[in-house]
């Protein structure tokens, strides 16, 4: 069962605005900024990334969840703990270790 | 478990405002363990710092725009206990107050966010604030100082029925 988002992986702009590109709002975000405790990032290709509410729990046992990575209000399939923008990259920590967004997908 | 949210989308506040309001039922019932909490503001593109709190408030509650809740797993038959309501009462919610209302509110949990960073509270599980059933006191997403500008703001939490 996901967890606020439809079948295809797409969760729903209306319920949760903020997964989307809302407004004038077109900068990009600054280096080292991490989500959370931002809630979301704006990378240079104008995408905009957050944490989904979807959430494993490799990590429970030491009290770290992970939950799913959404950019541009999609699952990317991803779990992570934190999303920080870095040297104009994205990168997510979580219990699979560092891994970066080269464009496609995280390695 | 069971899961929803309140959610106040692109509102206009009134200045220090209660963004989402939360308060458990009479007992016995379900207690409210607060899952997450964000907000969010996309009024215009200028970088500007804005206080926010997540607070307990005794009555008189804050006077607010009624939400019903939101299911997060739409195939869940059952609506929260939680009803939307405008007063603010044991086993209501709602949005973007009006009025404050004279109940003293606690700080639980305060911070400071860049606007065009957005705000996300995610408790890990020994850190989820669970409001009992019964309790005299809600819960709200608070700006303690008046945003500027006062239009544009998004913000809500998610709860579970526990």
């Amino acid at each position: 069962m996901t967890f606020g988002a439809a079948e295809d992986g797409r969760y729903d702009h209306k319920l949760f605005p903020f997964m989307r590109r809302q407004g004038e709002q077109t900068h990009v975000t600054e280096a080292y900024v991490s989500v959370p405790p931002a809630l979301h990032i704006t990378d240079s290709e104008g995408a905009l990334w957050t944490l989904g509410f979807d959430y494993n729990e490799r990590d429970w046992t030491v009290g770290r969840w992970e939950y799913d990575v959404v950019r541009n209000g999609a699952k990317t399939g991803e779990f992570a703990r934190t999303i920080e923008f870095r040297a104009g990259k994205v990168i997510i920590f979580g219990s699979d270790g560092r891994r970066v967004w080269n464009g496609r997908q995280f390695v | 478990m069971r899961e929803f949210s309140i959610n106040a989308d692109n509102v206009t506040v009134a200045g220090t405002t209660t963004l989402a309001f939360i308060n458990p039922p009479a007992a016995p019932s379900i207690n409210i363990q607060i899952l997450r909490a964000w907000s969010s503001f996309s009024a215009n593109a200028t970088s500007a710092q804005q206080r926010i709190q997540i607070v307990s408030q005794v009555t008189a509650f804050p006077t607010l725009t009624s939400y019903t809740p939101r299911k997060k797993k739409p195939a869940d038959p059952n609506a929260s206990v939680i009803t939307g309501n405008t007063t603010g009462a044991a086993g209501t919610c709602g949005i973007n107050a009006s009025s404050e209302g004279a109940g003293t509110k606690t700080v639980e949990y305060p911070d400071v966010f860049n606007v065009l960073n957005g705000w996300l509270f995610v408790p890990t599980p020994p850190e989820y604030m669970i409001w009992p059933a019964g309790s005299s006191s809600g819960l709200g997403l608070y700006f303690p100082t008046a945003p500027n500008p006062t239009n544009g703001w998004t913000g809500g939490m998610v709860y579970a029925e526990v």
